[in-house]
Formats: C-alpha cells, structure tokens, sequence
C-alpha cells in the first residue's frame, strides 16, 4: 500500500494558524483525485505524566498548570481537586467559592481571547483578506477592541488576586486556599465587575449579529452527530467547577453519568490495534454501541437545562430558539462560548457578593498518605480529568490525564475529514479560501494543543460514527512519509 | 520605523505568549511601534520572515525545535529568549530524569519499543539559550508583562534593561530573624509540609519549610511568597557567574539552616530544587528518586 502513495498526493498545511500551539495538517489524494485521509497532527509532547511519577503528591497543582498556558487555572484547581481527595479532604466553603471566583475568570480570560482574538478575524472580513488577525478590530471597531481589553484584563486580575499570578497561580493546595482575599480588593473587584456587565452584554450581542451576519455558505461547518459529555449541577443547571459528569447521546438521551474514579467504566482510551494512538472513548456495556465523544461549550449547552443568571439566561433562550438544542450545526460553538462569556461573569458579581466568600476557614491541613484522587472539572474547552495516586510518603505513583481536546480529537478529525473531502473536491487545489474553511472548521473546537498532552502526538485515528460505524479507516504512517 | 518583530513557540505552553497579551492596553501603544510580522497563535502568516527581533519561547524538546531554533538565529537581528523554558530549559526539562525509550514505552504501553511520533524526540530537553546565542534572556514562567515591554523600548540597547540580580528573599515581605544572624543554628529543627504551617509572616524556611527563593532570582515581586505559598524557583538562577546550579545553590544554603537529613530522605528533592532548571545541569548523572524514597536518615 504504501509504496503506492504518490508524494504530490500528499498536502500538508503547517503551521495551522490561530490556535493555540503546534500543529499540522495532512492530507492524502486517492489516485481520482478525492481526499482519502486526513490527519490533524499536534507537534509537541512533554511527557507530564511521566514526570509526575516521584513528585510530591502537594506539589501538582504547582506543576500541572504548565501543561497550558491559555487554561492554566483548570489545572491547577483540577489538580487541586484530586490532591484534596488525596487529603482526604473535604474543602470549606469558603476556599470553594474562592477558587471557583478563579475558574469563573478563566473561562472570561480564555473565551474572549478565542472569540475576539482567534476567531472573530474570521468573520469581519470574511474569508477572503490575506491576512487575519484581531488588528482587523482596530480598523473595524476599536471601540469593542477597547471594551474586550478591558474585559480580559479584569478576568486577569481576577486570576491574579484569587490565585496569585495571572499565568500559573498557586493558591490551591490540598485542603482549600493558601490566603483569602482582603475586604478592599473585594470591593474594588465588585465595582469593576459590575462596570462591566452592561458592557459585557453590548459588545457579545455585537458578536451574536456578527456571526448571524456571516453569510450562510461560510457558517456550513460540518454536521457531527456525536455523544456529548460536561459537567453539571444537582438541579441540571451548568456546572463549570463542580457537579456530576454526563453522557448524552445525539438526540439528548443520557447514557452515562459519573462523579469519580468511575469515569473509567465509561471513558475508555483505547489503543486500537490498528492505530499507534490512545484516544478516549466512550463505552457502555460490553456489546452496546460506542461513540466519540465532543465536549466543550456545545456540548456543555447540549446537557445544562437553563443557566440560572439573567443575561446568560436570556441569551440562552435565544439561542434555543435559533437552533434548538441538541443541534448538529458545530457552528452554534461560537454562540455557545458567547453566553458562557455572560454567565461566567454574572456568576463572577454573585460570588463577589457572597458573605461566605469572606469569612470562617478556608483551609483543612491534612497530610497526603497512600491514596487515590480524581479531580473533575469543566475547562473553557470541555471535561478536563486528572487522576493520581500516592504513596505513604505522599508522593505521586501513577497520574491520568485527560484534557478537553485529547477528547475532542476524533471529533477534530472527523471534522477536518468531512471538509476536506468536500471543499477539495475533484482535484481541487487549496486556495486561500479553501484554506479559511480548513482552518476554521477546526479553529471551532478551540483545540488547545499544549493542553492535549496526553494522547498528544499523532492523533491518527480511525473515525466511528455515532452508531459505532467505521466512517474512516486511517492507516500508520510510514516515516518517509512525515518527512515531507 | 517600527521594528518588525516575529513571536515564535518551540515546545512550550504558550503562557509567555499569554504573559506578552497581558500587556492589555499597552499593547495599542506597543503596536505603534512595532510590526508584528509573525505570531502563529494570533495571525495567518506561515513562514518567519528576516526580521529586527524575534521572541523564542519554549525549550528545545524534539529535533524540529532544533532545527527551527537554528533557522530563527539566521533570521533576527536580534533573538530575546523568553520564559524559563527557553531561559533554562522549564518544567518540561524534568523528563530528563529519564529515557526517551522509558517515556515513549510507559505512554505507549501498547505500543512498546515501536512507537515514535510525529518527530523526533531529542534525548534530553535543552534550554534555547544552551543551543544558540540569545541576544537578551527575560527568565520566569512566564516573565512579566513589563519585560516584553522593557526589551521593545530599549532595543536594541539590550544593556540598558536592568532587571534584578539578587536572590528572591531580597524581595520578600516575610519577616527574616534567624536566616540574617550571623551564627546560624538550625532554624528549625522539622521540615514541614508547606501546608501543615500556620500562616505567619515569617520567612517559610524559618518555619521548616523549603522555600527556593534563597536559590532564586528577584524580579517576580514575590508572588508565590506573598499568596502564603513558598517559592518554587521559577526565575531559576541568580545570574552571577558560578550560581548556574540552582540545585546546588539551594541545597548549600539551606545546608545551615535546616536539619538536611531528613530532607534527603522525606522530600523529593530533585523535583523541587532542579524543579525548572534540571536541563542546566548537563553531564549529570542523576539518581532517581522516585521509587521508594522511603529510606531511612
Ligand atoms: S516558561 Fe512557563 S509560561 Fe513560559 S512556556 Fe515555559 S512553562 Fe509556559
Ligand atoms: S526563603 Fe523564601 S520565605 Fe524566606 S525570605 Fe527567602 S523568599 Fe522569603
Ligand atoms: S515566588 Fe518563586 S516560584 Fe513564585 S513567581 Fe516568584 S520566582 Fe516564581
């Protein structure tokens, strides 16, 4: 087979622009002409989980974060989280809503600069123009340029004062925070936060009549009719710090639920044997269908019934109405990263106003012994799971862990298969307008490749559909062939 | 004439990159007099073209870092290495503890002895500046904002940035007794867990906690310190000719401090001193720690 792979049938794009980390793309022409592989490889590979083995059990919070620089918080508060169970601890409310004040910051930090800074080029000045980037806002509408700065820079400060440093904090530990917050930056945080709701709101509806505004033939990414998987609250509501993980199937069934190490009957990575690459799935029971999962705000949207905030809530009724719920269009993505920009920071004013936020104990000393730790959370790209385990010595023996777009990745792929297969059609070379597609209907996930550093490297994989079918067979590579 | 200014990412985290956005506001000022004329994460362009200055981020980890830290030199005028990473080598360097073979086995189960990857990983992770001549470091994971803003003000004067050289202590609120007596008596006589300490505004390693930051640059402000939470050493060495080893820095300064025995046997020690600089000590044959570690003192 693969002496007869022709080099010119193979196009690669590389770098892929506007994400976050290395990546490349490949593709591989049958001999009609057709798209008959693609592949999404991400070029990195730090070896945590390798590292980790040793290390004091206390210290992954302080470490993980540097699995990603976009999403540190997820990890240090999900590290934080499995360290705490490590403990033995159950943490007081007051470091809870500490660190969840952190998370509710990240997701403003990390979502505005996905919508404004990566994608939002891609909108504005359609597909056509040489060159993208959020500089195109200063020419368009420096006004909302100014309104997003400062919006991100409160999310920063946000991070900065809860966590400690904007990028990388440290203040969970095991058992709950190392400092609280004084009563002066409480107020100044309310104040700015309250600023910035009505302004919040103008300029992501700005964002919502822009995306309406996109015309139809560019907002066609592919339909993937996959399960979905997030987190959510007692009272099915959106849970983004806390609460139970679930699986729903397309159509809105659930066919999962878990809380702990009990992710593991349900989210398998798989080695197949016809594919050098671990990736997660999800199983059932033996013999019941399997499914790649997607996660992220889609997905999140897909399993919360309402978001209990006003502004959120309106605009999730809106976005119900425009889509429906359980829709297949990927495109909904950028509306649902949108109104969790909104519910972020209405949750940001409630914690900020929350009494508990400010008195009684915000940590449980506890020393780390032999154990067993799951920290679940939902990162601004989806589920994120870091698992550990310790020895007497409360040193780490063994680390799992799965980040949002490791999950993602078959869906990625499938994706990128899908649009390739129809944009580059007949023998149809990549022109810049090809290109734009390729990108964006990958940029839509919001892949964090520094993050995917678990099942990281080559991310070739045979695509199932949703009733289990083999929609893609994806063959190893030969070396020769990654050198071009 | 604006400079024209490329921000590239070897095998990193991207947070300096983050750490450069932070600049929030000031960046429209920044723009005014610089090009960005190649930043992956937020632009289209796909090749680096010759430019005045160009950011490195990330350390040297697979043989394309390599071979793209070599092309980048060629390109700039000027190179500023970026982060501890590129600085000395970061977090992602402690994978020098092992073998290529052991990290590609243990991930790759399945796979064992015939996984290897989209490219190549180089035995041991490097610092970008071990590898090639960098024109100006800004160390930290990640560096300030102000750095960035620093270097683009001052270019290509790189001379006139004075960042600081002493160690992190000078910069600590946290009260100092013992630690600046001249007779030093073990300050403590247990070493604690960073958290089984009350909070106080002592010094940590006068409450028998190892705290890096007598190892360790200035120039963070003290952040870790001053959250009640010891530093780590992410600024690496003070830059003074013969403190390269952070490691060995630490391990002889607190030699007089705190009971060292118990240390060797309860902490994992070189996790904690080499935590962001283990890619600096080359040629060293580290013992692994990680099994066990439950010996005796
Ligand atoms: S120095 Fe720190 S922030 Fe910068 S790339 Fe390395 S790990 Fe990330
Ligand atoms: S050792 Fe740590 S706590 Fe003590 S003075 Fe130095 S930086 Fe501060
Ligand atoms: S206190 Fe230490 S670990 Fe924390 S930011 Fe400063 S140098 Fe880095």
């Amino acid at each position: 087979m693969k002496e007869e792979i022709k080099m010119n049938n193979i196009i690669t794009i590389e770098p892929v622009s506007r994400l976050e980390g290395k990546a490349r793309i490949t593709f591989e022409r049958d001999n009609q002409g057709e798209i008959s592989r693609a592949e999404f490889s991400v070029l990195e590979f730090r070896a945590f989980e390798k590292f980790l083995e040793g290390r004091m059990a206390r210290e992954m919070p302080r470490i993980t974060p540097r699995i990603c620089g976009i999403c540190p918080v997820s990890h240090h508060l999900v590290s934080a989280k499995a360290t705490d169970m490590l403990a033995r601890t159950v943490i007081p409310v007051r470091a809870a809503l500490h660190r969840e004040l952190m998370h509710m910051a990240q997701f403003i930090h990390s979502h505005t600069l996905h919508v404004y800074f990566l994608a939002l080029p891609d909108f504005i000045d359609s597909f056509k123009a040489e060159s993208n980037d959020f500089r195109l806002l200063l020419k368009t509408d420096p006004d909302m340029l100014k309104k997003v700065i400062r919006l991100r820079k409160f999310a920063q400060y946000v991070i900065e004062v809860t966590g400690g440093k904007a990028i990388h904090p440290m203040s969970a530990i095991p058992g709950g925070i190392s400092k609280p917050m004084s009563e002066e930056q409480r107020s100044e945080l309310i104040k700015e936060a309250k600023e910035l709701v009505p302004i919040t709101k103008e300029i992501l509806y700005k964002v919502w009549d822009l995306l309406d505004a996109v015309p139809d033939k560019l907002k066609q990414y592919e339909t993937l009719e996959t399960h979905s998987m997030a987190m959510i609250s007692k009272n099915n509501t959106i849970a983004l710090y806390d609460g139970e993980v679930v699986i729903i199937d397309k159509n809105g069934k659930r066919k999962a639920g878990y809380r702990g190490a009990s992710y593991q009957k349900y989210v398998e990575e798989r080695t197949m044997e016809w594919s050098w690459t671990k990736f997660p799935y999800f199983r059932k029971d033996e013999g019941e269908e399997s499914s790649i999962l997607q996660v992220g705000p889609l997905a999140r949207q897909k399993i919360y019934d309402s978001i209990p905030t006003a502004i959120a809530g309106e605009m999730l009724d809106k976005f119900r109405e425009q889509f429906g719920r359980y829709t297949v269009e990927n495109y909904a993505t950028h509306y649902a990263r949108v109104l969790e920009i909104m519910y972020s920071l209405e949750r940001t004013v409630e914690i900020l106003e929350d009494d508990n936020l400010m008195n009684n104990d915000y940590k449980i000393k506890n020393k780390i012994t032999k154990a067993s730790g799951v920290g679940l959370l939902e990162a601004p790209r989806g589920t994120l799971i870091h698992h550990f385990e310790s020895n007497e010595d409360g040193r780490i023996t063994n680390s799992n862990i799965l980040v949002a777009t490791t999950f993602n990745n078959p869906a990625i792929n499938l994706a990128l298969f899908k649009v390739a297969k129809a944009q580059m059609a007949g023998g149809k070379e990549i022109d810049n307008e090809t290109l734009r597609y390729i990108e964006s209907s990958v940029r839509i996930f919001d892949p964090c490749l520094t993050c995917s550093s678990h099942s990281f490297n080559n991310f070739t994989i045979k695509v199932i559909n949703h009733r289990g079918e083999t929609i893609e067979h994806v063959q190893e590579r030969s070396k020769d062939l990654r050198a071009t | 004439m604006r400079i024209k200014v490329a921000y590239c990412i070897l095998t990193s985290c991207t947070g300096c990159k983050i750490s450069f956005l932070d600049m929030h506001e000031k960046i429209l000022d920044v723009l005014e007099k610089i090009d960005i004329v190649y930043s992956q994460m937020i632009q289209d362009h796909r090749e680096v073209p010759e430019c005045d200055l160009i950011f490195v981020e990330g350390s040297i980890s697979t043989d394309e870092d390599y071979k793209e830290a070599l092309e980048l030199r060629k390109k700039a005028k000027y190179l500023v290495a970026v982060g501890a990473c590129a600085c000395f080598g970061g977090i992602p360097a402690m994978r020098n503890f092992y073998s290529t073979d052991e990290i590609l086995d243990s991930t790759y189960s399945q796979k064992k002895g015939r996984y290897t990857g989209p490219n190549e990983l180089l035995p041991k992770v490097k610092s970008l500046s071990s590898v090639i001549d960098v024109d100006f470091e800004i160390p930290g994971c990640p560096p300030l904002p102000e750095n960035f803003i620093e270097v683009i003000d001052n270019y290509p004067n790189f001379d006139n940035i004075k960042l600081p050289t002493k160690t992190l202590c000078v910069e600590c609120d946290l009260k100092k007794e013992k630690l600046l007596s001249p007779i030093r008596e073990f300050t403590s006589l247990k070493i604690n867990d960073p958290y089984e300490v009350d909070d106080t505004d002592m010094c940590f390693l006068e409450r028998g906690v190892l705290c890096m930051g007598i190892a360790t640059r200035s120039g963070c402000g003290g952040r870790c310190v001053g959250m009640q939470v010891p530093c780590r050493g992410c600024f690496g060495p003070p830059p003074q000719e013969g403190s390269e080893d952070q490691g060995a820095g630490m391990i002889s300064a607190v030699a007089s401090i705190l009971p060292t025995g118990r240390l060797i046997a309860k902490e994992d020690i070189l996790g904690l001193v080499y935590r962001y600089s283990l890619s600096m000590i080359t040629n060293l044959q580290i013992k692994r720690t990680n099994e066990g570690g439950n010996k005796d003192e």
